[in-house]
């Protein structure tokens, strides 16, 4: 009745206020019948006059009083309640800071991680009709969440007779270097099609994109630049097109700008900042992209692909190719989906971590105003009405760190996306760009927040209020608040934050395990001072000249100070060279093999000794028809360890030759990057179809600076080729392969930080709250002669069966939610044991710390009696290193005082000194239904 | 649930606070009666010394719909126009019975002061 009686009245309100309309109408009709009803009255002098105007009163100020009925009380009572509220928070300022700091920590961080959630997964494409829009490439067996690029002439067949698709376009991206060599930046790049802009339905904020006739020979060189470069490099200047921009060396005109966070959907490659016309009539890749014709399916392009693939088979493709068309809908690529989904869970942790812990605090403090709660409660305020109170002091904390969290997550959103790391990251990539806190993400914190509120209010609001009563009031003991549903809900409370905590430390630790595994783990060549240069010849040299420009360009390298050893050819991830089939001498009647992942790069006679990758048998080329191969490679079809002389083909074509093995070379594996590429064989620059552009050189200092003394001395030389751009290995791995694990370690790290010193101060509080609500019982022992370590014992015990169990739960959602992490660790096990002993220990040791914090000290002793006789809680629990002998007289005469007003409490106090009951005699229970009897 | 009600009518000073909604409750005890037939019955029953307008009765009426003591039904006058009935429920019954002893009470008490004071 108590509880369900304002609930009615609520829901009645509620109804009252959905048919607001119709309820006045009502009102007035009523209002219109009593009036009539009085107007026929005999007596009256019947129409409006003023007599009825004085009978009925204003008919208006009527309505309003009627209608205040449904209003007032509520609205009016709610308004002092929140009055009430926020005066009691200011009263305790600490405790409203601890807890509006904590909730806007875990709001903040569920906002930011929404955002970047609500942007890919939930948020429409950024383009008109959006959904239409594929892209076209192609996909090997071995790695089918890998779009590559589609030849260009297969995009040119596909586009001239496709019946599902429209509005083609294509895409490619390269690595841009603006301004001089000597003082350059390093921006991704992206070569697109006159049509692109309009696939995408796209428009440029300044100037025009591309025509057909900027691709056309001759044209004047042209380009368009980002939003976010006209801003830094241009002001933002409105007549920027015109202006000229010096890019990978050319001087080109600027004609537009795009639009903001503007980039290519499912692109591979970071937001690029400069854009240039792309015309499809060379043999090389591009991303290709089209709109569906409305009713075609992906799969009817995909078949239509596949045929058009099929056609004219290319002799240098692996047969596990095949084609992929993927709606750019479904942009957000499997792994990137995972690690949003397994960052919310995180931070969805975290917010119940904070949760509890402001469940706890709260106890505490209903348990410390329980005066002021019985007070309200003598003076007329219900049950529910001073709970009412309680929660909408709990919302107002929700709303209070709700607020900041949204500035936590504003600013933090934008650090995360400035430190995230780049593509195919645990989390960043092209895809992050342009999350922001939206309307959508505004609606999940305002209801986040709302059921934080009440998820950590309802609780304690419920159980304070139920024992501060009238009557506690008066005896002025303090029950042990709460019946023990209360206390067990507390201990749940406690137990789960541990478990929660538990699993953000295995989660860090396996990371951390992971990461130092990948730092340490050896590439197969040394990084150190490696940079690779593109060189671009002034005239494409003919075959014979190739030899002698590659020794000019490597002699004129070296020469250049600082520069210790230069040659052509490049590790994987600076190239995009992909396998191809290829037959083994002898080896099962020599079949054409499919390794598409073997990396296949051509090189020169010392790339090996330059980038130090060792050679365990046989030399280096010599001809242009030697061959070295990894160990890998060798083992596979070599295991008897017979490689060294062997032959083998690349290709099908007429130009194929067999080529002779002449040495093994260690492997490079580059885990993190190109994992699926651990087989290589490397071809000399001669066997090439064309020059090598790639130049790998080592210098003894900053060979990322090196540009200037590198074009001078190629210069100097007379060597017909030009520095295009360098870059430095070291930097390059270590975004690559470091920087998504350190950035998941950096989150996870300070998840598990906060969730540890949250969970901390929660088991501090638990304890440091039994430890007050038991004041009188422990006093009571302490009289007793109970020393100070048994008491110690007890209390550190109390702590310590909650961490057990925080733990063993723990133990269970770590296995649960570990596993989500498996696909990004690296060399070790998701259910690590020694991850777990080690959060368990951690975890451990800390609770237990915070739980003998509350201990009371023996010098204390005298003032735990005190306690009981005064009932009063002691002021501080803190643990004094002043420890003196108390002395027997003292101790003897506290006993007796302490016995004497104990003696009300002992009964109910458990396990005491007192003599139990013997064995057979009636017990209390029985005795008073003796008594009643009788 | 003896806490005050928060609005209490504010025009009815010649009845005791709260008077009103215990007349209104037992005025539908037997009967279903609309608004007008309600201040009617309790002028006759009183002897035209309870005339109560309708500022007092209307929000008095809302009130004990709010509580769940009443309920209205749409319904056909004596002189056939649509007309708004009351009609006790169950907690009202319960309401009248437990306000009525207080009432009682009360009476009792302030008499006894008033008698032998």
């Amino acid at each position: 009745m108590s509880v369900a009686r304002p609930i009615m009245r609520l829901a009645r309100r509620l109804a009252y206020w959905l048919r607001f309309a119709r309820r006045q109408d009502e009102l007035r009709e009523e209002l219109d019948f009593h009036r009539a009803m009085v107007a026929a009255e005999p007596g009256s002098r019947g129409g409006d006059g003023p007599v009825i105007r004085r009978v009925m009163g204003n008919e208006t100020a009527v309505r309003e009083e009627a209608h205040e009925v449904w209003v007032a009380a509520g609205v009016d009572a709610l308004f002092k309640d929140c009055r009430q509220a926020w005066r009691a928070l200011r009263r305790t300022p600490v405790f409203t800071a601890v807890a509006v700091i904590t909730l806007a920590i875990g709001i903040g961080a569920n906002t930011a991680i929404f955002s970047v959630v609500h942007h890919l997964l939930l948020a429409p494409l950024p383009f008109e009709d959006g959904n239409r829009i594929v892209r076209l490439g192609t996909q090997s067996a071995s790695a089918p969440e890998e779009p590559f690029n589609l030849p260009a002439p297969i995009l040119v067949r596909f586009q001239q007779r496709s019946r599902t698709l429209e509005d083609f376009a294509a895409a490619r991206s390269f690595p841009a270097t603006l301004g001089d060599t000597a003082n350059h930046d390093a921006v991704p790049g992206m070569r697109i099609t006159a049509s692109l802009l309009h696939t995408l339905r796209v428009m440029p904020i300044a100037g025009r994109g591309f025509t057909r006739e900027d691709t056309t020979v001759g044209a004047p060189a042209v380009a368009m630049i980002s939003y976010g470069l006209w801003r830094s490099r241009f002001g933002g200047a409105r007549e920027i097109p015109g202006s000229a921009i010096k890019i990978n060396g050319v001087q080109r005109t600027i004609v537009g700008v795009m639009p903001r966070d503007f980039t290519v959907p499912m692109s591979d490659q970071d937001a690029p900042q400069v854009w240039l016309p792309l015309e499809l009539r060379d043999e090389e890749g591009a991303a290709g992209y089209a709109r569906l014709l409305p009713g075609a399916t992906t799969d009817a392009a995909k078949r239509e692909l596949q045929s058009i693939i099929a056609e004219r088979p290319d002799p240098r493709w692996s047969k596990s190719i095949t084609a992929s068309v993927a709606r750019a809908v479904d942009r957000v690529d499997r792994r990137l989906k995972r690690a949003v989904v397994i960052m919310f869970t995180a931070v969805s942790g975290l917010l119940l971590i904070a949760c509890a812990n402001i469940a706890n605090l709260l106890f505490m403090r209903g348990w410390t105003r329980q005066r002021e709660l019985a007070i309200r409660r003598a003076l007329g305020g219900g049950r529910f009405r001073v709970a009412r109170l309680l929660l909408i002091e709990s919302l107002m904390l929700a709303i209070l760190g709700g607020t900041l969290g949204l500035v936590i997550a504003w600013k933090g959103l934008g650090t995360i996306l400035t430190i995230a790391p780049g593509t195919n990251s645990m989390v960043g990539g092209p895809e992050l760009a342009g999350a922001g806190i939206s309307r959508g993400v505004l609606a999940w914190t305002t209801v986040t927040t709302i059921v934080t509120g009440l998820l950590f209010g309802v609780g304690p609001a419920f159980f304070s209020t139920a024992e501060a009563t009238v009557e506690a009031l008066r005896t002025g003991i303090r029950g042990v608040v709460g019946s023990t549903a209360a206390r067990r809900l507390r201990s749940g409370i406690v137990v789960t934050q541990i478990a929660l905590s538990f699993a953000f430390f295995v989660a860090a630790a396996l990371l951390v395990k992971s990461f130092v595994a990948l730092a340490r783990f050896d590439v197969g060549f040394n990084a150190h001072g490696l940079a690779i240069a593109t060189i671009k010849p002034t005239n494409r040299p003919e075959d014979q000249d190739r030899a002698s420009l590659e020794r000019a360009v490597t002699k004129a390298m070296e020469s250049a100070p600082g520069v210790t050893g230069a040659a052509f050819g490049g590790p994987i991830l600076m190239t995009d060279i992909r396998g191809g089939p290829f037959v083994v001498d002898g080896f099962r009647g020599s079949e054409t093999i499919d390794l598409d992942m073997c990396e296949m790069p051509f090189v020169s006679r010392d790339y090996f000794r330059v980038m130090g990758i060792p050679l365990i048998r046989g030399r280096s080329f010599e001809t242009e028809d030697d061959l070295v191969i990894n160990q890998k490679l060798a083992q596979r079809f070599w295991p008897k360890g017979n490689a060294l002389g062997a032959r083998l083909r690349v290709g099908n074509g007429p130009k194929a030759k067999w080529m002779t093995i002449v040495g093994i070379a260690g492997n490079v594996t580059m885990r993190g990057v190109v994992e699926l590429f651990t087989m290589q064989m490397y071809r000399p620059t001669s066997a090439a179809n064309g020059f090598v552009d790639l130049v790998s050189f080592r210098a003894n200092r900053g060979s990322e600076s090196l540009g200037l003394e590198i074009e001078r001395s190629l210069g100097n030389a007379g060597v017909p080729a030009k520095l295009v751009s360098i870059r430095g290995v070291e930097s390059v791995l270590d975004s690559r392969i470091l920087a998504r694990p350190r950035f998941a370690l950096a989150l996870f790290g300070v998840f598990a930080s906060i969730a540890l010193l949250l969970t901390a101060v929660g088991l501090y509080a638990i304890v440091a709250y039994s430890v007050t609500q038991r004041t009188r019982e422990i006093g009571v022992r302490v009289a007793l002669g109970a020393d100070s370590t048994a008491i110690a014992r007890m209390i550190i015990g109390d702590g310590l069966r909650h961490v057990v169990a925080g733990i063993a739960l723990g133990l269970v959602i770590a296995f649960a939610t570990t596993r989500l992490l498996t696909s990004f660790l690296y060399d070790s096990n998701a259910s690590d044991p020694r991850a777990f002993v080690g959060a368990a220990l951690l975890l451990g040791i800390v609770t237990l710390v915070a739980s003998s914090i509350p201990c009371p000290a023996r010098s204390e002793s005298r003032r735990w009696t005190r306690c009981v006789r005064t009932s009063a809680r002691p002021k501080a629990t803190r643990r004094s290193t002043h420890v003196r002998a108390s002395q027997p007289t003292r101790r003897r005469a506290a006993l007796g005082r302490a016995v004497r007003l104990a003696r009300p409490i002992a009964r109910r106090s458990r396990a005491l000194r007192a003599p139990r009951r013997p064995h057979g005699a009636p017990c209390r229970r029985r005795r008073q239904l003796d008594n009643q009897a009788a | 649930m003896g806490r005050p009600s928060v609005s209490q009518p504010r025009r009815s000073s010649e009845l005791l606070p709260g008077t009103l909604d215990l007349l209104v409750l037992r005025v539908l005890r037997q009967d279903t009666l609309h608004g007008y037939a309600i201040a009617q019955r309790l002028r006759e029953i009183s002897k035209d010394v309870l005339q109560v307008g309708e500022s007092s009765l209307y929000p008095a009426l809302q009130r004990l719909l709010l509580d769940g003591y009443v309920r209205a039904e749409w319904g056909a006058s004596e002189n056939n126009r649509r007309a708004r009935f009351y009609t006790l429920t169950a907690a009202g019954r319960k309401q009248l019975v437990a306000e009525q002893d207080e009432f009682e009470r009360m009476v009792g008490a302030i008499q006894a002061v008033l008698r032998l004071a």
